[in-house]
Parts: C-alpha cells; structure tokens; sequence
C-alpha cells in the first residue's frame, strides 16, 4: 500500500526553502540600502558574504525543524509544496535581479 | 597560496557545480522513469547531487571571501563592470537558494514514496529548479571570467 501523505520532515524544509529563498533576497536588498548594517555583516565575520551565508543557511536549518515540528501533514499536499517553492524561487530570483539591474 | 592554486582552486569550485547539474539531470531521468528498481539509484543521485553542491559551495564561498576582491577591481576598472555588478553579485547571493534545493532534494527522496505520481512531481519540480539555477550561475561565472579578460585588455 503506498503512503500518499507527504513526511513531515520533507514539508518543514519544503517550506523553509521557499521562505528562505524570499528571506535571502530581502536580506540582500537590507543589506544593500543599508550600509551601517553591512558593514556590521563585515565585521561580525571578515566578510559581509560569510555573515549572509551563517544567516541564511542556520535559519533555513532551524526553520526547517521548527516546521517539521508545526505542520500538519494533510494540510501540504506535493503539487501545493512544489508549486511554493517554484514560485518562491521565480519571485526571490527575479526580485534578486531586478535590484541589482536597478542599484 | 599560489597563483597556480589559487586558479585550480577556482576550476575545482565550477567542476563541482558542473558534476552537481549532470548529476541532477540524471536524476531527472530516472524520476522520470521511475521503477522500483530505480529507487535506489534515485537515492543515492539525491544524495550525490546535494553534495556535489556543497562541495562546489564551500570552495567557491572561500575563493570569493579570500582572493576574489582583487578580479573584482579589475572587473569594476573595464568596459564590462557590470560583470560584477550584476552577474557576481546576483549569482553569489542566489545560490543559496540551490543550496537549500540541494539540501531538500535527499529529504524528498529518502522519506517519501516515490511511486505516487504527487510525491514524484514534487521531486521533479525541485530537480528542474536546481538543473535551471545551476545553468543559470555557471553561465554567470562564464561572464565574470570573460569580465576579467575585458578588464585586462583595457588596461
């Protein structure tokens, strides 16, 4: 018999990437308009890039388990998981983009 | 370290990132050919192409952090500044979403049922989104490098 239901551990990082991937590009913009703040990232760890990834990849980590915790399994079915992180990807991608062609 | 392994370095970083998208295409493949007696291939492809991509991570991430500044000032003195302003910095940042993919892509493929279509879509859909970004910062990485070239040539 095959289980349809998705594993909780698969929606929490499911869902953590599509956040982080949004979380990632608002960091980026933040960090950009706001240069007391990188300079901070910088000094925190030689370099504003290395403090960006510590964040980023420890909150996906954390929010990852949290969610894997939180979530009820029959609330995220695949094709809705796979449609938030496609376009989760489409819009920190192309948000990404067009900051940088605008800054 | 030397000039020569700073540059092998940098070669070991895009072979890694290289090796990652063939071994997701592959993993496409198969996903899309889905047997039982796929499944382990499938498996250990997830797995292999996760790593492949944090390899490729943590090499590129140390070259960019300890040697990249001085490519990035003679990028930024070219014709073709724009090399770093767009496609380094767009591409430095929007890989930790293939990252977090990469990571997610075992996740997918050792806790769930492959079998059922939905679950197998899922896969399908991340594998494509990591094949489609590793294309798109490889070929950023080919632009930075012809950057570097321009900047030379100005000089």
């Amino acid at each position: 018999m095959t289980n349809k239901t998705l594993d909780k551990t698969t929606i929490g990082f499911g869902l953590s990437a599509a956040v982080m991937s949004i979380l990632n590009t608002t960091l980026v913009i933040f960090k950009e308009m706001t240069p007391p703040f990188k300079k901070a990232m910088a000094d925190a760890m030689g370099h504003h890039w290395t403090t960006h990834g510590v964040i980023v990849i420890g909150l996906f980590l954390v929010l990852g388990f949290v969610l894997a915790g939180a979530v009820k399994p029959e609330s995220w079915g695949a094709d809705k998981l796979g449609k938030t992180i496609l376009w989760s990807v489409i819009i920190g991608g192309g948000a990404l983009a067009a900051f940088y062609i605008l800054h | 370290m030397s000039l020569s392994g700073i540059q092998v370095s940098v070669m070991v970083h895009v072979l890694f990132g290289v090796l990652g998208i063939i071994l997701a295409v592959a993993l496409l493949v198969y996903v899309l050919n889905i047997s039982e007696k796929n499944i382990p291939r499938i498996k250990s492809l997830s797995l292999l192409t996760a790593l492949s991509m944090i390899t490729s991570y943590v090499i590129g991430g140390w070259w960019y952090v300890v040697y990249y500044a001085h490519e990035r000032d003679i990028i930024r003195a070219g014709a073709w500044k724009w090399a770093h302003t767009f496609f380094m910095e767009w591409k430095e940042h929007f890989f930790f979403a293939l990252l977090f993919l990469s990571i997610l892509l075992p996740i997918i493929a050792y806790r769930n049922d492959l079998m059922v279509p939905e679950n197998r879509r899922l896969m399908v859909i991340v594998t494509a989104i990591i094949v489609l970004i590793g294309l798109a910062v490889d070929g950023s990485g080919a632009i930075i490098s012809r950057g570097v070239i321009v900047g030379y040539m100005g000089r």
